[in-house]
């Protein structure tokens, strides 16, 4: 580049490595990404990162529960029911038919982890695409969109589950179909509210005037930063849903006996409440720490986004 | 006279103001009133005017940005309003526009070689062909190498606004439409990235329409000025023309109203009495009467109309002789103008 031509420049030509502007040098560090920030400000948050550890340990648990749990899901010794706390051979006791806690409480933690996960995801994309139609769209599209979210709104969340679950029949798969559709809606108006506040800056305005399809547009400018809120508002599901999912097989609408979960396990053992309190209340503390560890790893998500530009 | 680059004509664009019974049209602001003007290839315009009078809405109207509500848009004879979207988005390969604001204008999750390379990949262009002409811009708009994996936050805002004009010129455009470019970046870095605007509009050699509220920075970058008020261009010309000798008073007050070291202090004219009236309820007749220094009886009744005065220099404005709106429409009407003539030609 002619430096003749830079009539008022501060001095020196513009090729790399003298730069005409003091903070050039900065191109040597290391880019930091968008999400590369996200990651770091949540691994500074110490409740988040144990939360998280506890999920990811419970997650292996779950999915390694067919060769670490030491007995039979299904079979028990009749013989040996409901035995407490450190029965040996029963670390964690048995159940009202004698069937070993621990081995139960392993495999019910895959059921409920999938049901607390596959509704939210489920959910988070279908919803997070029609809140980003709707959003960008606006109008017709848009106000179907939202007024079709609207109707569902006018049940309440656990009704509308339960509603759901009995008319589609009692099953895992039926239980997690009518937890998706319950959290579809508040995760289209967390999209739409974020789609609405991202195209009006001035970035998606370049990418139409450079003449990108508004499905490019809303692939590459506006998913990605709408993904951060829908992501927050998703991860704060995760809790709810296993409790609702829970409930359902509590309420026999989802899975059905005998198979281990931890919803079905609380509903089959609440008799046992006063003979055996302790191994009774297992499934209702395993319920609670994944909703808390879920919940406290929602919260280090939604800090690690508020920190932004 | 070369054929225009780009013509427009009689652009308008209302925007209602909602609210009332059922979200109903309550009012309408006229952002945009009949603006006309021409750009030759390889020329530059630069349109100034206060915050607020429309400048931006017709920066996005040009680009279609902003479907128009009147008027035509013809960019080398091709009528930009009424090209179908996938022509339309074709087309804008030879449009491109540099925004103003530094930071909402980059997507904050991609990185420079992503965003500058985006504009090439919605046009088809793919792998290395995009790679090279992304280093290319980069290099032109004077970013180093490694800015390329940058990501905007990492950069200042004259950086940022290098992007942007990397971005836009990746594609080669023939036409490009900068709205207030540098207007927020300190006074310092203006002057570097107008240098380099300079710079590349020659290499590129573009046709420009540079929209600024800074008079000394159009004057610095323009062959032709238009001047707009509410809505409406009161002045337009070679920029050499109307900086000589400035006939609205509205361009009178800016320039008196600009910066200027070389004029002795206790020199300086009043400056402009009063506010921006409401786009929503302009004042009848010349809409810069409320703030005019010389409005006449005339000035609230009829709207003046843009008339040559000299070559290459127009004006809309009742002290000038032929702005007088009735005249032209004399023809057909049977109206008196005697009294208006007389008035027009005072200070002509």
């Amino acid at each position: 580049m002619e430096s003749d031509t830079w009539q008022l420049t501060v001095g020196g030509t513009a090729t790399a490595g003298a730069l005409p502007w003091p903070g050039a040098e900065a191109a040597d560090e290391a880019p930091t990404s968008y999400w590369g920030r996200f990651g770091r400000r949540f691994l500074e948050d110490r409740l988040a990162v144990a939360a998280a550890i506890t999920l990811a340990v419970l997650t292996a648990a779950a999915l390694l529960a067919p060769w670490i749990a030491p007995a039979s899901v299904t079979d028990g010794d009749v013989a040996l029911r409901l035995a407490p706390l450190g029965t040996p051979g029963h670390l964690l006791g048995t159940d009202e038919q004698g069937r070993d806690m621990l081995t139960r409480l392993l495999h019910g933690a895959r059921l409920t982890l999938l049901a607390g996960l596959v509704p939210v995801l489920a959910a988070g994309l279908i919803g997070g695409a029609l809140g980003m139609v709707a959003g960008y769209f606006r109008g017709a599209i848009g106000g179907t969109i939202m007024r079709l979210m609207d109707v569902f709104y006018a049940f309440p969340a656990i009704l509308l589950a339960i509603g759901l679950a009995a008319a589609l029949g009692p099953g895992l798969r039926n239980a997690i179909i009518a937890l998706a559709v319950v959290f579809i809606p508040p995760i289209v108006r967390v999209a739409e509210t974020a789609t609405r506040r991202v195209v009006v800056q001035e970035f998606v305005e370049a990418a139409r005037a450079s003449g990108a399809t508004p499905y490019q547009i809303i692939r590459y400018h506006v998913a990605g930063n709408v993904a951060g809120p829908v992501f927050v508002y998703a991860s704060t599901l995760f809790g709810v849903s296993i409790v609702f999912a829970a409930g359902l097989s509590f309420l026999g609408l989802g899975v059905t006996p005998p198979t281990a979960e931890w919803g079905l396990m609380l509903a089959s053992l609440k008799d046992a409440i006063y003979t055996n309190p302790v191994v009774a209340i297992l499934p209702g503390a395993a319920i609670f720490v994944a909703s808390v560890a879920f919940n406290l790893v929602s919260d280090g998500v939604r800090d690690a986004f508020d920190v932004r530009l | 006279m070369a054929t225009p680059l780009l013509d427009i004509r009689d652009l308008r664009k209302t925007f209602p103001v909602r609210g009332g019974w059922l979200g109903r049209a309550r009012a309408a602001v006229r952002a945009v009133d009949g603006v006309s003007f021409t750009v030759e290839p390889g020329s530059t315009l630069g349109l100034v005017g206060e915050s607020g009078c429309g400048k931006s809405t017709t920066a996005r109207l040009v680009l279609r940005l902003v479907e128009p509500d009147g008027g035509s848009v013809h960019f080398d004879g091709r009528d930009v309003t009424a090209l179908s979207d996938r022509d339309l988005r074709a087309l804008r390969r030879e449009m491109q526009i540099v925004f103003q604001d530094p930071y909402s204008s980059l997507n904050p999750q991609m990185c420079v070689r992503d965003l500058i390379g985006f504009n090439l990949r919605v046009h088809g262009e793919r792998g290395a062909a995009v790679e090279a002409a992304v280093t290319s811009v980069l290099e032109d708009v004077g970013l180093a190498r490694g800015y390329a994996a940058r990501y905007p936050h990492e950069l200042s805002g004259g950086q940022r606004q290098r992007v942007n004009l990397a971005r836009a010129l990746v594609v080669r455009p023939r036409l490009l439409v900068a709205d207030e470019p540098v207007s927020a970046l300190d006074k310092s870095v203006q002057a570097q990235v107008l240098n380099l605007f300079v710079d590349l509009r020659a290499r590129y050699g573009l046709t420009t329409l540079f929209i600024s509220h800074d008079l000394n920075v159009v004057e610095y970058l323009s062959d032709w000025v238009a001047v707009m008020y509410l809505g409406q261009i009161v002045e337009w010309g070679r920029a050499d023309a109307v900086y000589a000798r400035p006939l609205h008073p509205y361009t009178q007050a800016l320039m008196a109203a600009a910066p200027d070291p070389d004029r002795p202090r206790g020199q300086r004219p009043p400056p402009l009495a009063g506010d921006l009236p409401s786009p929503l309820d302009p004042p009848s007749g010349c809409r810069f009467r409320t703030r005019c220094p010389h409005a006449m009886p005339i000035c609230a009744e009829q709207p003046p109309v843009l008339a040559p005065q000299a070559p290459a220099h127009t004006v809309a404005c009742h002290l000038y002789p032929g702005t007088d709106s009735k005249v032209l429409s004399a023809e057909s009407e049977t109206t008196p103008g005697t009294q208006y003539s007389a008035l027009s030609t005072r200070h002509s």
